[in-house]
């Protein structure tokens, strides 16, 4: 039997098998988290990591089984018409209100990706958490819930409330297992998140009466709201500065980004992983399901803005990364600075830049999930996270720091892993779009082209090539300190296969998917394409040769 | 399995050639084996990683040498291009294969048979070094990316592998990474190169939004070299553009090959091991740059203003680079200027338009150079460690090997009479009739032929100072010198002789093969030996000989020597010192970029987040003040409900009233 009608037989047979419910997916975690949290659940170490664990191989191996059954030249996928209880189940007639879940090309990778991170996480616990583990594990569990809810959502409130669920488990991870100024740095993410919530908020009540008033059919579904409404540009825009605002703080972009340094710092290893790995998606997801997907007309008269703040989080995020002493912040920083490079891909406002900006997520992913794994590593051997006092190590850790080598080097963006793919299609699309000649400036128009700004961006990877290189010299290269004698990569020998288990997966993720990246573009590929062709087909195009100069 | 058989397999699997080293490297690196022995067994047993890594390059010489042969026998040129879809997102569609065509052959040629033989002697050179496996590994890396690259087939997959071999170039310069100059010489080339780099890629996007509508419309792989003359005649734009982005194409080329003003991070490169020095920073790697430019020549050719840029950068560098040459001590500094200057001829053939010159002078100058670096390392072996050549002298007794090699070496270079001569003298002798006919005068044309000419009496100079210190006079050291083992010397007496010979076998004269006849831009032309110009450049190498050798035979820190040197201070020290590039961009870097990045940094702590800290400051300030209101007492809510009451009325009966 060949690959593909091996394939095809296991879908029809999983269809038969009727297992895959979206439901079951998004609240499998928190009933797991809930078996953790009970009174039943035998309270032994061991045993509450190694159900973690099995739970969470559960959740990505199901979450496999939809990637198995994923077409991605079809539109929404797994609706739950007709199979399952909790059917478009209408939840509050009153107001329009539907549970509604369902996987598109957009949700697809992200679930992946939450699966999968959320999996290492738990791998990562075991040295970084050392009390109260029933509760660590459930809420855990629980806040993978919340995500996945987010990423599957196809109901503008039940998205909002599942946006808003994230943030309780998230304060109480910070707040309960963080170290330094956890309860300053758990109260901010919870506040700044709630402030950018409002502007969302808003912009969802904004779309929802303007639908109102055009159709009289009072719904919060996103069919209705995305495909089948046709806003006037002036609520558009109004709309589009909530969301971008609400999604901007969750990315985050400069100048809403000092929550990610402080929660970085403060959260326990694990979490910072979940943090940039999956919780900053949140962000980008957002920003692609509304503002590009809702909200086209309106990108393609704010990209010069979105633009500005993408150049802006590259470059200032990548400038005060350079000068940071501490380990977990320059990762943190590193974040924000390659988060602006999905807001580029949306502002270039063609396919190639929106896969790159899709595509850039999930690079950025797995990229920062190992660079925080790394850095929790050395932290739990050396105590400390201070670059200046670190020297030498490789003679002493070769492996770990190889694996520090590789995936900062992903993360400066090597060809053949995962990070130079996505940057160079975003930059390609970038480069070749023509969403603006001209740079809106209080009724002056600038000649800044997105081509112009594309050149900075890609300026911007001078920049990090130089924080990451000289973050692993001052790390891992130079004379060994006499201090740093006692350190190796077993000295907590109980935790090694799990660490490097860890890392092997990220590093392969991140090596296959760099020199084979159509196996990952496919899932999204076709969905964001068709989305860009709807998108752009009202919408006069400017021919490029208007704006260099066609010689004479 | 008949011949035909055979070439055709090698053809149509040309990448088996880089793949080999892969998977010898992820032998080596998955390899855990080696665990299990103690120290001393795997002293013993670690050959087989060296059999293994030659042998990888071996067979892919022996590829690229049947694939030779049967494009030689055709009378066309030869090209073979296949191409798969590497990444697609709406129009835009990526590409990744491999091409087959004399140029990417003769490359293999010299990728495979320089890597080989450097690999034979790295066994020798770092016998003792606990890092053997380690090294291996990286040269096998090394030897994937730069046939990878020899093999791209367009503008954005050579992109992948240029950075890759710039990965390994870091990876090796910083071999020894517990040397604090080492680490920071392997940073300072990467980010040095990086910078080339974005241009690099600047230019590529620049390139492909100019020639989008091109690829679209015809079923050609994205900014595919085959079609690049094409793809540049579509475009109508106006030329300063193209111009614009030609140069930032260059600039890829002049990070990786060392040209002025990025050259700084090449001559600090030789903290790598020396084997390093000859393979990736003289050789290959470096001579990407040249090998690059010859790709995209159709978009070069299209601006004369880049052609002039490119000239002018090649021959500042060149004689720069010699200038440098003349008075520095480390033999493996002075190689590096060298091979910094020879570049810069390479690049300076290629902006006057002598393509196959060029090209011609890669080919001869990988062969002598490695050779070259090799003997270097072989003298440092001998002499325990030692790399100043004020300790050394007299060697020739002690190392006869190595010294004739060496002198064959420094002939060439110089171009006096070996392979050198010949590739130099195209050069310039192209650079002589760029100045025009007789009686009118191109200045530009002429003052770059002077550079370039003048450079090459300096590279006689220094070469033969360098040969003069080392191998003549007397032994100056205090450490007893021995020849290196046979493993070493091998390779560098294989070398000799392409380093004597190839440049007149290829030269064309005496009915003999005409390099230029193989690899050509445009149409194949037909050079008739210009023997003015020979007997001129070979006096002046003469003469930059005998200059040497009258400072430096036998007579090294004589009085005339230092007095000479004291009425020319000021040139001296500018050259010794050279020409303070390292003190310029150390100065920018810590005053600008820095700065810039200290401020950022403040500016993030002390203003952005303040401003956040003082919005919650403000909302707490404010819910503590306002809070007293809430103090539980029916008279105050009653007296509130109705001060509400009395003002909504009072509103609405004003409204009411207008």
């Amino acid at each position: 039997m060949d690959i593909q009608g091996f394939f095809s037989s296991f879908n029809t047979f999983l269809d038969q098998l009727n297992i895959l419910s979206v439901s079951l997916l998004i609240f499998a975690p928190a009933i797991f988290g809930l078996i953790l949290a009970g009174p039943w659940f035998p309270d032994d170490e061991i045993t509450i990591r190694r159900t973690a664990k099995a739970f969470g191989w559960i959740i990505f191996i199901y979450s496999l089984l939809f990637l198995a059954c994923f077409d991605p030249d079809k539109g929404l996928q797994f609706m739950e018409v007709g199979k399952w209880p909790g059917t478009q189940y209408p939840w509050i007639k009153a107001l329009g209100i539907n549970y509604i879940v369902s996987i598109d090309g957009l949700s697809m990778p992200l679930v992946l990706l939450t699966t999968f991170i959320t999996l290492l996480s738990l791998y990562a616990s075991k040295e970084n958490i050392t009390k109260r583990f029933k509760l660590y594990y459930s809420m855990v569990l629980i806040l993978t819930t919340a995500v996945l809810g987010v990423f599957c959502a196809q109901d503008l409130f039940l998205f909002f409330l599942f946006w808003e669920l994230e943030l309780i488990p998230m304060y109480f991870l910070i707040a309960i297992w963080g170290s330094g100024r956890a309860q300053y740095s758990a109260i901010k993410f919870v506040l700044y998140t709630l402030v950018g919530s409002v502007f969302i908020l808003a912009a969802i009540l904004i779309l929802y009466f303007s639908f109102y008033n055009q159709t009289g059919k009072l719904t919060f579904d996103m069919y209705y709201l995305g495909q089948q409404a046709d806003y006037p540009i002036k609520i558009q825009l109004l709309a589009f500065v909530g969301f971008f605002i609400g999604f901007c703080v969750k990315l985050p972009a400069v100048p809403f980004h000092t929550w990610l340094p402080d929660a970085h710092v403060d959260a326990p290893t694990p979490i910072s992983m979940i943090l940039a790995g999956i919780l900053l998606k949140m962000g980008g997801y957002g920003l692609l399901r509304f503002n590009f997907g809702f909200l086209g007309e309106a990108l393609q008269i704010m990209a010069p803005y979105v633009a500005l703040f993408a150049v802006i989080s590259i470059l200032y995020g990548a400038m005060v990364a350079l000068s940071q002493e501490d380990m977990k912040k320059l990762v943190a920083y590193s974040s924000v600075s390659h988060m602006g490079i999905v807001l580029l891909g949306l502002a270039a406002f063609n396919s190639a830049g929106i896969n790159g900006a899709m595509f850039q997520m999930l690079a950025h992913g797995v990229i920062s999930a190992g660079l925080f794994m790394l850095v929790g590593t050395i932290y739990i051997r050396a105590h400390t996270r201070i670059i200046d006092k670190f020297g030498g190590l490789f003679y002493q850790m070769p492996v770990l720091s190889s694996f520090f080598i590789l995936i900062g080097l992903a993360g400066l963006g090597l060809p053949l892993m995962v990070g130079f793919a996505a940057e160079s299609l975003t930059f390609y699309g970038a480069f070749t779009s023509d969403s603006f000649s001209k740079f809106p400036f209080f009724g002056y128009d600038l000649p800044l082209s997105i081509q112009f700004f594309s050149i900075l961006g890609i300026i911007g990877i001078i920049v990090t090539a130089a924080y990451i290189l000289w973050l692993l010299e001052r790390v891992f290269f130079g004379p060994m300190f006499e201090k740093w004698k006692p350190l190796s990569d077993t000295t907590l020998t109980a935790n090694k296969y799990q660490e490097v288990l860890v890392l092997c997966l990220l590093s392969l993720s991140i090596i296959f998917f760099g020199c084979f990246p159509k196996t990952i573009t496919r899932i999204f590929e076709p969905t964001i394409t068709k989305l860009v062709e709807t998108k752009t087909e009202v919408i006069v195009r400017i021919p490029i040769s208007n704006y260099i100069g066609v010689a004479k | 399995m008949s011949w035909s058989q055979i070439v055709d397999f090698s053809i149509n699997n040309v990448w088996i050639i880089p793949l080999l080293p892969l998977l010898a490297f992820s032998i080596i690196i998955f390899d855990r084996a080696y665990e299990k022995l103690t120290a001393r067994e795997f002293i013993s047993k670690k050959e087989y990683i060296a059999y293994m890594v030659v042998g990888a390059t071996a067979l892919g010489l022996i590829q690229s040498l049947i694939i030779f042969l049967t494009s030689i026998d055709g009378k066309e040129e030869f090209i073979k291009v296949v191409n798969y879809s590497w990444l697609q997102a709406g129009t835009l569609d990526l590409s990744f294969g491999w091409i087959i065509d004399n140029l990417s052959i003769m490359m293999l040629l010299v990728v495979t048979s320089v890597s080989m033989l450097i690999q034979i002697y790295t066994h020798g050179y770092m016998e003792p070094d606990p890092g053997y496996r380690r090294f291996y590994a990286y040269l096998a890396l090394f030897n994937f990316s730069m046939l990878g690259l020899v093999l791209s087939t367009n503008l954005f997959q050579i992109y992948i592998f240029w950075e890759l071999v710039g990965l390994c170039s870091y990876l090796l310069i910083g071999f020894w990474m517990d040397r604090p100059s080492a680490a920071h010489a392997a940073k300072k080339a990467f980010i040095v190169n990086r910078i080339g780099d974005s241009l690099f890629l600047i230019g590529i996007v620049g390139f492909l939004l100019l020639s989008y509508n091109f690829w679209l419309n015809n079923d050609y792989a994205f900014l595919s070299f085959m079609h690049l003359e094409q793809a540049v005649h579509s475009i109508h734009v106006d030329p300063m553009i193209l111009t614009m982005v030609g140069i930032c194409l260059f600039f890829g080329a002049v990070a990786k090959s060392a040209q002025f003003p990025l050259h700084t991070w090449l001559p600090d490169a030789m903290e790598g091991p020396t084997p390093i020095s000859a393979l990736i920073h003289a050789a290959t790697m470096v001579a990407a740059g040249v090998f690059l430019v010859a790709r995209v020549y159709p978009i070069f050719v299209a601006s004369p203003i880049t052609m002039n840029f490119i000239a002018w950068t090649g021959a500042i560098t060149l004689f720069m680079a010699a200038t440098i040459a003349l008075t520095q001590f480390d033999i493996k500094r002075v190689l590096a200027y060298s091979t910094c200057s020879q570049l810069g001829y390479m690049i300076f053939a290629m902006g006057i338009g002598a393509y196959s010159a060029g090209l011609f002078h890669l080919f001869t100058h990988a062969y002598f150079k490695a050779m070259l670096f090799l003997c270097s390392g072989a003298v440092i072996v001998g002499l325990h460690h030692e790399q100043d050549m004020r300790f050394m002298g007299g060697l020739r007794k002690y190392m006869p090997k190595t010294a004739i090699t060496y002198l064959v070496g420094t002939l060439a270079i110089s171009g006096i009479l070996f392979s050198g001569f010949f590739s130099k003298d195209l050069i310039l002798g192209r650079a002589l009739s760029n100045t025009g006919p007789a009686g009118t005068l191109d200045l530009n044309a002429l003052a770059l032929f002077s550079l370039a000419f003048l450079g090459a009496g300096l590279t006689a100079f220094y070469m033969f100072r360098s040969y003069f210190m080392t191998f003549e006079g007397e032994y100056r050291g205090h450490s007893k010198p021995h020849e290196a083992p046979k493993v070493m010397t091998t390779p560098l007496i294989i070398l000799a002789f392409p380093s004597a010979l190839i440049g007149f076998i290829l030269s064309g004269f005496f009915h003999m093969p005409d390099f230029t006849q193989y690899i050509y831009f445009g149409h194949q032309g037909h050079h008739e030996p210009n023997w003015g110009m020979m007997a001129a450049s070979l006096l002046i190498a003469l003469a930059g000989t005998m200059g040497a050798a009258s400072f430096f035979w036998d007579k090294y820190k004589t009085i005339e020597t230092t007095t000479v040197i004291n009425k020319i201070k000021p040139l001296y020290l500018l050259s010794y010192n050279k020409w303070y590039f390292d003190e310029l961009y150390y100065w920018l870097v810590r005053k600008t970029f820095m700065a810039a990045s200290k401020l950022s940094a403040m500016f993030d702590k002390y203003i952005i987040d303040e401003i956040v800290n003082l919005v919650a400051q403000i909302t707490k300030e404010l819910g503590a003040t306002f809070k007293y209101i809430q103090n539980g007492k029916t008279q105050f809510a009653v007296l509130v409900m109705y001060t509400g009451l009395i003002v909504i009325s009072i509103v609405l009966v004003v409204y009411a009233m207008i």
